[in-house]
């Protein structure tokens, strides 16, 4: 399978140089669509799903695979080496930000400089470390999502309304976006929130710019000093937005901050 | 158009807003609370002024509900300006969870930036209930699933194994001639045909027992003679693997309990036959112990130890669920479903009481549980179960045997034979009905599975001719389907398949007056002496059982031989001489009326009887003893295949 299908790849932008949007946890590359706007002139944006979400091909998902962050890892390479990708900019969200980690610090030829948006090398507490959640609250969220099964309901829908004649219907869908199935979006939350790659950290050597809002439940201010500290050549800008998702609840703001750094 | 009435056109938004039957509010795109109506501050407890423009949406909800709404809610409100029956726990001022459900609408500027946020709050606290038993039970339906399938897969494993024996034993069966060979394969295809009825029988009783339908069957019990019988065929098992098999009994275990002999039995059964299957060196040992007693009580500790492959600590925890012996591979290796051990636990929690493990791999094995049983009184013994030889003819008796399998009707009418009962057999409804019109019978044994009529609608239709004649139907359904059954439709009694001769017997005597008392009103033998010689004892008693014959089959040659010369001079004494090597063996026997018959004879000829008169009771004698002689052969026939 190419990884076109398989990560819903979209390829847009006039520029020469690559910069790659990877989304977080929840949802999938739409998130990226008040920012991308911005950098369509200078660079050429590629976009995709991680496997499991949004329009990715959710038979290609394998619990084996995808038990850590490197499944993930070897997709985005697999990108990269399918499109010959040289130079890039990568900007992560939230778990996003580990996975392009991950993937500069096995081929840091081929990054430029990553930009990470309320990144997290490990969302549990821990001795000595403020991670902000408890195991608890991970258990409960993964309940949560078995009673949410967001877009999953509406994947069947357009099935049903092809009978009707009234097609516009069909688009009319709520909770459209960030479709996941639910079992891929439990394993993959578990996968998220109990994982630690702290020791990946000081193994980067590619510049990276460290975007935490200072109002984030999930990733807090605290958790982006630490990865100051421990990558080696990285810079910390404190962003005054409230949540977890300032691409989208301050576009203009991520904006600003992600063009000066580059 | 009608006037409305005056209460509902005064109706203003306000109030529509303010006491919706669901929760109203509105807040900033950063969840600040801007407006919230009085129905959800009621749900939750606060003040408005604790929340307007001073809390933030997301403060109410569990961390684990923020990070939701921080992965998941906040950006699909922001990509599609909505979001639907969105589930959240909210937090009450008094720290008390509610359950919602919530929709949300986003409105826009000019600009197009986003400005406020509606949303409605719909209290889900009984539909949050309702999908968590849904979740539960799909996900147990789900596991049953995947039970099923592997079930079905070490299951039919288990049932082709002895299947394929049983096949190529009567494949090699066909081409040997040679007899002693030929009876050891028989044995091998019975012995594999046993270990076949078994798995299904374990099969079904488990699912009885799933379906909670076993109960205690109490009676007075002797354990000793429990554990004699249920060892005497493994005791071949073991030896065949060169492994000794013990039993102790303590003394302070009292001669009768009150227990259910089947279902102990069936536990030991298991425990012991897993002991010898998973012990290639050394010894298999089963213990009795009364560990308190009292005048009516007594704890018995039960134990059966072997010095087998024995068990790690993680394959005890998966011993005793369905389907899943210790590893898949040992399945394999050792053979035996692992359904077994799985009922033995649920019988031995229906007894009170739960199996335990200690074991130690490379070393043994040890499987034990106590009881708590009420010592039953000793003027009670159980009666012993009659072994079809010792079962009285019942001449004169006419059955109607309705079956269309032609093995079943053989095996029945070979024993029916043997009771002296007059047969006909029917293989179809219709037969059925057109001989019971056209002869009079004792009794209909009635199968309920036949062509052209089926047995419960044949049974119907003879009500209707004769109300009175005993029907008793055999079937392989459940006993309690089958209980059901008959008192549905007018059977008299039935017998489940596969059901013992003895029980046939003990039917046929219950249900039929017999029309002439039999000929002798005692047995004419019993085998109670030397069963008691023999100490129960399966090779012994085989053996005696063929001295036994053996001197009956020289006294018969001899009185041939003999019978041209009656009466002549002197065979008296000899006749004598030979009736005396007889005398022990018949005082075993208890077989009074040859006794009889031999007395008779011989003071007939002591006493100078004429040639008509000793013939006549030479043919008498003769008589007895080929009757003896042919009982015999059965009963050792039969006690060879006990083992």
């Amino acid at each position: 399978m190419d990884v076109f299908t398989r990560n819903n790849v979209k390829i847009t932008g006039d520029g020469t140089q690559p910069m790659i949007f990877a989304h977080g946890f929840g949802c999938d590359q739409n998130m990226w669509r008040l920012v991308t706007p911005a950098f369509a002139d200078e660079y050429r944006l590629v976009l995709f799903d991680l496997v499991g979400t949004g329009g990715s091909d959710l038979t290609a998902y394998s619990p084996e695979k995808y038990s850590s962050l490197h499944g993930y890892a070897d997709d985005l390479l697999e990108i990269i080496d399918t499109l010959e990708l040289n130079d890039i900019v990568f900007v992560g969200h939230s778990v996003s930000c580990m996975i392009g980690v991950l993937a500069a610090i096995r081929r840091p030829e081929r990054f430029a400089k990553l930009v990470l948006v309320a990144p997290s090398p490990r969302y549990v507490n821990d001795v000595d470390y403020v991670g902000g959640l408890e195991p608890a609250d991970v258990e409960e969220l993964l309940e949560l999502l078995d009673h949410n099964y967001l877009g999953w309901s509406s994947a069947m829908a357009p099935l049903i309304m092809s009978n009707s004649d009234r097609p516009q219907l069909a688009e009319e869908l709520h909770n459209s976006f960030c479709r996941t199935h639910p079992d891929i979006a439990r394993h993959f939350g578990r996968v998220t929130f109990l994982g630690d790659n702290r020791a990946d950290l000081p193994q980067l050597n590619t510049p990276a710019l460290i975007l935490q809002c200072t109002d984030d439940a999930i990733a807090p201010v605290a958790v982006g000093r630490y990865m100051q500290q421990q990558l080696p050549h990285s810079e910390l800008v404190l962003l005054e937005v409230s949540g977890h998702c300032p691409h989208l609840s301050a576009p203009d703001t991520t904006i600003a901050a992600i063009r000066s750094f580059l | 158009m009608a006037q409305l009435p005056a209460g509902v056109t005064e109706e203003s938004a306000l109030e529509l807003y303010e006491n919706a039957p669901c929760g109203y509010f509105s807040c900033l795109p950063d969840g600040t609370f801007v407006r919230i109506n009085a129905t959800l501050l009621r749900w939750l407890g606060y003040e408005t002024t604790e929340l307007l423009q001073q809390r933030r949406f997301q403060d109410l909800l569990t961390t684990g509900g923020r990070v939701y709404y921080e992965t998941h809610f906040g950006p699909l409100l922001q990509l599609q300006n909505s979001a639907s029956e969105i589930s959240f726990q909210l937090r009450r001022r008094d720290g008390s969870l509610l359950p919602v459900l919530v929709n949300a609408v986003q409105l826009l500027n000019e600009a197009g930036q986003p400005l406020l946020r509606r949303l409605t709050v719909f209290d889900a606290t009984d539909r949050s209930r309702y999908e968590q038993e849904l979740l539960l039970a799909k996900r147990k339906a789900e596991e049953a699933t995947r039970h099923k399938a592997r079930f079905a897969s070490v299951l039919s494993h288990e049932i082709r194994t002895p299947l394929h024996a049983i096949h190529g034993l009567l494949d090699l069966l066909m081409e040997e001639q040679e007899p002693a060979k030929r009876l050891e394969l028989k044995q091998m295809a019975r012995t594999a045909a046993d270990d076949l009825l078994d798995l299904i029988n374990h099969v079904l009783d488990s699912s009885r027992l799933d379906a909670g339908l076993s109960t205690l069957q109490e009676a007075p019990v002797d354990l000793r003679a429990l554990l004699q019988r249920i060892l005497g065929p493994l005791q071949v098992r073991a030896a065949a693997k060169g492994l000794a098999l013990t039993t102790h009994v303590d003394d302070e275990v009292p001669p009768l309990v009150l227990t259910d002999a089947v279902k102990l039995g069936q536990v030991l059964t298991n425990l012991v036959g897993n002991a010898i299957r998973f012990t290639n060196v050394g010894a298999v040992g089963v213990r009795l112990q009364a560990l308190q007693r009292t005048a009516s009580f007594v704890t018995l500790l039960v134990q059966v130890q072997d010095t087998g492959i024995g068990l790690e600590a993680e394959q005890i925890g998966r011993l005793f669920k369905d389907y899943q012996q210790a590893d898949y591979n040992i399945q394999l290796k050792y053979g035996g479903t692992g359904l077994g051990l799985a009922i033995s636990q649920q019988l031995v929690e229906l007894l009170g009481s739960r199996i335990e493990v200690h074991s130690q791999p490379g070393e043994g094995t040890t499987f034990h549980f106590s009881l708590d049983l009420p010592i039953a009184a000793l003027a009670e013994p159980a009666p012993a179960a009659a072994a079809s030889g010792d079962l009285l003819p019942l001449p004169g008796v006419r059955v109607l045997l309705a079956d269309d399998d032609p093995y079943n009707v053989f095996v029945l009418t070979q024993y029916l034979k043997r009771w002296q009962v007059t047969t006909d057999v029917a293989t179809d409804g219709e037969q059925v009905l057109r001989l019971v019109q056209a002869h009079t019978y004792d009794l209909v044994l009635m199968d309920l599975q036949m062509p052209k009529l089926d047995g419960a609608e044949a049974v119907r239709l003879i009500r209707t001719m004769d109300p009175q004649l005993p029907v008793v139907v055999q079937s392989a359904q459940s006993l309690e389907e089958l209980k059901k059954l008959v008192a549905d439709s007018g059977f008299t009694d039935l017998l489940a398949k596969p059901f013992r001769p003895e029980q046939l017997h003990a039917t046929i005597s219950r249900l039929v007056t017999l029309q002439a008392p039999p000929p002798a009103p005692e047995a004419t033998f019993s085998l109670q002496s030397l069963r008691d010689l023999t100490a129960d004892n399966p090779p012994m008693y085989v053996q005696a059982l063929q001295l036994v014959l053996q001197n009956l089959e020289r006294f018969q040659a001899y009185c041939e031989r003999v019978a041209p010369s009656l009466p002549a001079p002197g065979i008296a004494e000899e006749f004598g001489s030979h009736a005396h090597r007889l005398a022990m063996t018949l005082t075993h026997l208890q077989a009074a009326p040859l006794q009889d018959a031999l007395a008779q004879l011989r003071s007939l000829l002591a006493s100078d009887a004429s040639t008509a008169e000793a013939n006549a009771a030479l043919n008498l004698v003769l008589q007895h003893v080929q009757h003896l002689i042919g009982e015999l052969q059965i009963e050792q026939a039969r006690a060879k295949t006990a083992f």
